[in-house]
């Protein structure tokens, strides 16, 4: 095993040099190497193991293409899972592993699954396992897979952000750079993104002139150059994604530049126009065991020599059928190895003539028809490209590297992701990009010098579409000779033998003749059932290989078999940067009461309901939740409490038809509702169902205070906005959302009237301000309301002021009520309060289904006089259905036994079979009665509670009993509410 | 009975001045003034403009404005809301990148320019953005209950400013 580190050139830093570790090894990179360029230079050949057959691989590529070199990366205390190993730059204390093989890729127990090759052919799974897969998952699933997930927090920290610009030019090569610097002279603001650590493309491997300068040097100085005139050149940014509207998901990758915390960026980036000038991948051959660790991509080859000053193997066989890989051989044969080709094409073309003055030996009409070393080349075997059968070798060269170069395909993604087409091109054997959408330009090209032009153009198109003039003349660079077509090569004709497409899912030409053969035709079916170009490198380097094969086998021409679907991302994006910084404290916006602070000073215990962080109730020293809930409970009913209700939804309503517009889109009667007066109402869906309850006050005779549920809300806004602009235009009426700017307090007990009475102006005498009654005037001295609404059952005042008083007017409610041992309720307790009253809690009691009827609230659809929304649904024959769920109580046989919450009610058929009629919506112990308590939604419920009829409720197994009851437990006449 | 103290969002949340900072940048709760919900069907305003200077009002929806500071309007349908808002100025050279992490808007584009104002999400919330005086000095309005979940979001994100 010969590859070495040289001892000049590359873009590594030398003198600084970094330790890691592969499967446990100790080794030595520098900066500026990839983790794939170190394990080269250290000679580690077999980084991984091959999905299926567990085949032992080595390292292919030298970019986002790499199919192999999929490994698990520890950095500190972040973990990467499959990353590929080409891409991630080499840092101090790297440890970084080999996946699916056990104990290590070297020495892989499960190496023995390739020995049964032959009974594991496309459709595998499905021919063998199906229909009893679920016996054999557990197993298989084990077997599946390829790194091991980290089970600890990631460490690394991540965000998003948005960019907009003129014209994003993706890819920094010879195009990209040409296209940035004519639309940045013409004005245009530009974004110049390309995914490798440094802009330049090619031309920082490949020879060429550019304006009498080295490429290198003149990509080096170019983007330079156009950092410094403003435009934003991203190196390490990968534009995974082309969505509508001209805009780009990239993904920038800031490991060693990393300042401040965030390492990966996601990046939303809005242009106007786009230039993709994304370059092309180069495309391998197919051969007889063309996947031994040792055969590479020419031009990985060649990056790897340029870039990281190693050399892969001394002793090469370059394969080709195209011009490009003459440079490779060459550049090999100058850093001292030896170097045969064999070159497809018959006739030697004129790019042979560099390897001839190096004394390479070129064998024309030849291709690898074998090669040989398991674990890593050996001995290749060298024939006619036309070979049947491995007999016809006619040469075996002892080597170490196989260095072949299929020809290229047009990195098309992008292009293809927004809806541009793809054309097959006889003459340079590939798919080409046409027709792309009106705000993108491609632009590329075979040679130095057209790629130049073609950059240059496509930035004066993008600057001519947006107004500006191109003034600036493009670079120059010498024409090159054109070049001498590829000879289109799919594979060796040789029967029998293993020939890979897709190394990384372990696709053979073998899998797509049996999957033709099976009348798998359409492409998209072929990837499908062989998995073809379905790993996570999607098919870089096999996807036209395997299509081309497929069209040999079905007797097509490969445009007419096409391309699978392209769709973002083109190479994988960590879920982190998609999350950026929604997680922990920011995974979602939370919204917090205004006297929060006070309630955490008394230890609530805050949860989360809908978006808002409220307290449960406010357990003390030495007591359990459901205890601090008994007992606050308890001091309502026997007492006095107070509850935050801040976070009840408040919206005013106003103008000359406020009233005939609220009796439009409220079931319950609102027109009648008298100044000074509430109402509880409820809202309905044009489908019947129940939206929302909630109070409507009415403060004047055109204007209204509505009180929808906490979490309801926004939705209710939305859907009263939606009907006054679209149905009720005309209507004089208008609505402000003044939720958050009111904080509310509800003070509730039998004492609530000796606290509140001496703070506030306000007259709250019986008679003066009865249940359901509302006043305004001054609390503790500031302008505020009282409104006598009672969620508890008991005589209770919810008072409002400005939310910059809340925590004053807290503290002063708890000070003024201590005498008479006021006790703060939280969300739990209150919601137990409720259910002994039977009040229902929309979305817990209900569902999508629910109808007013079914709560027991139908007068409104026999007695309102005008129509509204929902009314048309209630007329329908599933609406009056005799056996509709209802709303009823249940009072367990158990009194100490709380059924569960989504326990079915049951009865049994004359089959003995059970049959769910129902289920428990609610349930609690209730302290008042002393007894569990519950309510639910039953068929024919209303029936059965006025028989009080026995139910048998049934939940995991386990049946219990209850008897149906209307759903009031509790002061069924309500004075208590009243007094 | 004495009157209550009135708290401004800063002072409820007990967060510092500023709020949180970066080199180029800094973010404060501030307080315009007194903020006025009114809808009036006479409004001149076109939609997403801002006009005028002390008071100023924004286009907040068709034939609505939210007036920041002045006395209370006598015409239309008014809505004291002062209390209802959390408002943040950010202001500082780098003022847009902090923008960019939380929105989609260019903070330079015509969307933010003198005399617009914009509704839009930032930071996953509904929020009213525009800016102030120059385009380095940008105010938002959001509800006030989101005030602490925004006010940790621009420390996260301050911090991750070089």
């Amino acid at each position: 095993m010969t590859a070495r580190r040289l001892d000049a050139a590359g873009v590594i830093d030398r003198a600084r040099a970094l330790q890691f570790s592969w499967d446990g090894r100790p080794l030595t990179g520098f900066v500026g190497d990839t983790l794939a360029s170190a394990l080269l230079a250290n000679n580690v050949r077999i980084v991984g193991r091959s999905f299926k057959y567990h085949r032992p691989r080595g390292i292919f590529g030298a970019w986002a293409e790499e199919p192999n070199a999929i490994v698990d990366v520890e950095n500190g205390d972040s973990q990467e899972p499959d990353a590929r190993a080409t891409v991630v730059e080499l840092r101090e204390g790297m440890a970084a592993r080999g996946v699916n093989a056990r104990p290590d890729v070297a020495h892989d127990r499960y190496a023995a699954i390739d020995w049964l090759h032959r009974f594991l052919p496309a459709g595998f799974y499905y021919k063998t396992f199906f229909p009893d897969w679920h016996r054999y998952e557990p197993r298989i699933r084990a077997m599946a897979g390829l790194g091991r997930v980290a089970t600890t927090p990631d460490a690394r920290r991540f965000e998003t952000r948005s960019a907009a610009c003129d014209l994003l030019v993706v890819g920094a090569g010879a195009a990209g750079l040409a296209a940035a610097r004519a639309a940045s002279g013409a004005g245009l603001s530009v974004i110049l993104a390309d995914d490798r650590i440094a802009p330049g493309g090619s031309l920082r491997w490949r020879d060429g002139m550019i304006d009498d300068q080295p490429a290198a040097a003149w990509a080096a100085a170019t983007a330079e150059a156009l950092a410094a005139q403003g435009v934003r050149v991203m190196p390490h940014t990968t534009v995974f994604g082309a969505y509508d509207h001209t805009t780009f998901g990239l993904l920038e990758r800031r490991s060693t530049a990393a300042v401040g915390w965030s390492e990966d960026r996601l990046w939303h980036v809005r242009a106007r126009r786009a230039v993709l000038a994304t370059g092309a991948i180069e495309r391998p051959l197919v051969f007889p065991d063309n996947d031994r660790p040792g055969v590479m991509s020419a031009d990985a080859v060649l990056q790897y020599l340029r870039l990281y000053a190693v050399l892969p193997g001394t002793r090469a066989v370059v394969a080709t059928n195209n011009d490009s890989a003459y440079a490779v051989a060459v550049a090999l044969r100058l850093a001292g190895a030896e170097v045969t080709i064999a070159e497809a094409r018959a006739d030697i073309p004129p790019a042979a003539r560099a390897a001839f003055d190096r004394d390479i030996r070129v064998l024309a009409g030849s291709t690898v028809l074998g090669v040989i070393g398991r674990d890593g080349v050996r001995m290749v075997d060298l024939g006619p490209a036309d070979a049947r059968s491995a007999r016809e070798a006619t040469l075996r060269v002892a080597a170490d590297l196989v260095a072949i170069s299929g020809g290229w395909s047009p990195a098309v993604h992008l292009h293809s992701q927004s809806g541009g087409k793809l054309r097959w091109d006889a003459a340079t054997a590939a798919f080409v990009p046409v027709a792309p959408r009106p705000d993108h330009d491609l632009a590329g090209g075979a040679d130095l010098a057209a790629a130049l032009v073609s950059g240059h153009e496509a930035g004066c198109a993008a600057a001519r579409m947006l107004d500006r003039a191109c003034t600036l003349a493009p670079p120059r660079a010498e024409p090159t000779a054109p070049q001498a077509a590829p000879r289109a090569l799919w594979r060796v004709p040789i029967r029998g033998a293993r020939q890979w497409v897709d190394l990384q899912n372990d696709v053979t030409t073998r899998d797509i003749a049996l999957a033709a053969r099976e009348n798998y035709s359409s492409v998209e079916h072929l990837k499908r059932y062989t998995t073809l170009g379905m790993a996570t490198d999607q098919g870089k380097t096999s996807n036209v290989n395997g299509l081309a094969v497929l069209a040999e086998e079905t007797g097509r021409a490969i445009a007419e078999v096409g391309t699978t679907t392209f769709r973002p991302p083109y190479t994988p994006v960590t879920l982190g940067a998609v999350a950026g910084m929604r997680h922990g404290a920011l995974y979602s916006p939370w919204r917090r009461l205004p006297a929060h602070a006070e309630h955490v000073a008394l230890d609530a215990d805050m949860r989360d309901y809908g978006s808002w962080f409220r307290p449960a109730c406010y357990p003390r020293t030495g007591e359990t939740v459901p205890q601090a809930i008994r007992r606050e409970a308890m001091a309502v009913r026997g007492g006095v409490g107070v509850f935050d209700g801040s976070s009840l939804g408040k919206i005013m309503v106003c103008g000359a038809d406020a009233a005939q517009f609220l009796n439009i889109v409220y079931y319950t009667e609102i027109a009648n509702l008298k100044p000074g007066h509430i109402r509880y109402a409820l809202l309905l869906r044009e489908t019947g169902v129940v939206q929302d309850d909630g109070v409507v006050a009415r403060l004047a005779p055109d204007r209204y205070l509505l009180s929808p549920s906490s979490s309801h809300t926004q939705s209710v806004l939305a859907h009263l906005e939606a009907w006054r602009q679209t149905e009720c235009p005309t209507l004089r009426v208008a609505m402000h959302d003044v939720t958050a700017a009111w904080a509310t307090f509800v003070v509730a007990g039998p004492r609530s009237r000796d606290i509140l009475a001496p703070l506030t102006d306000i007259d709250l005498s019986p008679s003066a301000l009865p249940h359901m009654a509302l006043s305004q005037g001054r609390i503790c001295g500031v302008a505020g309301r009282i409104a006598r609404v009672s969620f508890s059952g008991e005589r209770s005042y919810e008072v409002s002021v400005r939310s910059g008083y809340a925590v004053a007017m807290w503290r002063r409610l708890l000070q003024a009520g201590t005498a008479h041992g006021i006790t703060p309720y939280g969300v739990e307790s209150a919601s137990l309060l409720r259910a002994e009253k039977g009040y229902i809690l929309i979305g817990v009691d209900t569902d999508g289904l629910t109808l007013p009827g079914d709560l027991g609230m139908s007068s409104p659809l026999r007695t309102k006089q005008v129509d509204f929304v929902g009314r048309r649904s209630l007329l329908m024959p599933d609406a009056r259905r005799p056996d509709r769920r209802q709303f009823i109580g249940l009072l367990p046989e158990d009194a100490s036994d709380v059924p569960a919450v989504g326990a079915h009610a049951v009865t049994r058929g004359q089959d003995g079979r059970l049959r769910s009629i129902g289920w428990v919506t609610s349930a609690c112990h209730s302290p008042a009665l002393d007894r569990s308590i519950a309510l639910g939604m039953v068929e024919r419920g209303r029936g059965l509670a006025q028989a009080g009829a026995e139910l048998e409720l049934f939940h995991l197994g386990r049946v219990s009993r209850a008897r149906a009851c209307p759903p009031m437990f509790y002061d069924p006449a309500g004075t208590r509410l009243h007094d | 009975m004495t009157d209550l103290a009135r708290l401004s969002v800063a002072a409820q949340l007990g967060a510092a001045d500023p709020a949180a900072a970066a080199p180029g940048v800094t973010v404060r709760l501030v307080d315009p003034g007194a903020l006025f919900l009114v809808t009036d069907p006479a409004s001149d305003l076109a939609p997403n403009e801002r006009r005028g200077e002390s008071p100023y009002r924004l286009w907040h929806a068709p034939d609505r404005v939210l007036m920041i500071g002045g006395e209370m309007p006598s015409a239309g349908f008014v809505s004291d809301v002062t209390d209802g808002f959390a408002v943040f100025d950010i202001v500082g050279p780098r003022a847009v990148d902090i923008l960019a992490m939380g929105c989609s808007l260019d903070a330079r584009g015509p969307a933010l320019a003198p005399g617009r104002c914009a509704q839009t999400i930032f930071a996953g919330v509904k929020v009213l953005l525009y800016a102030v005086a120059s385009r380095d000095s940008y105010r938002l309005h959001a509800e006030r209950s989101l005030a602490a979940y925004l006010l940790e979001w621009f420390t996260q994100a301050a911090s991750a400013l070089p």
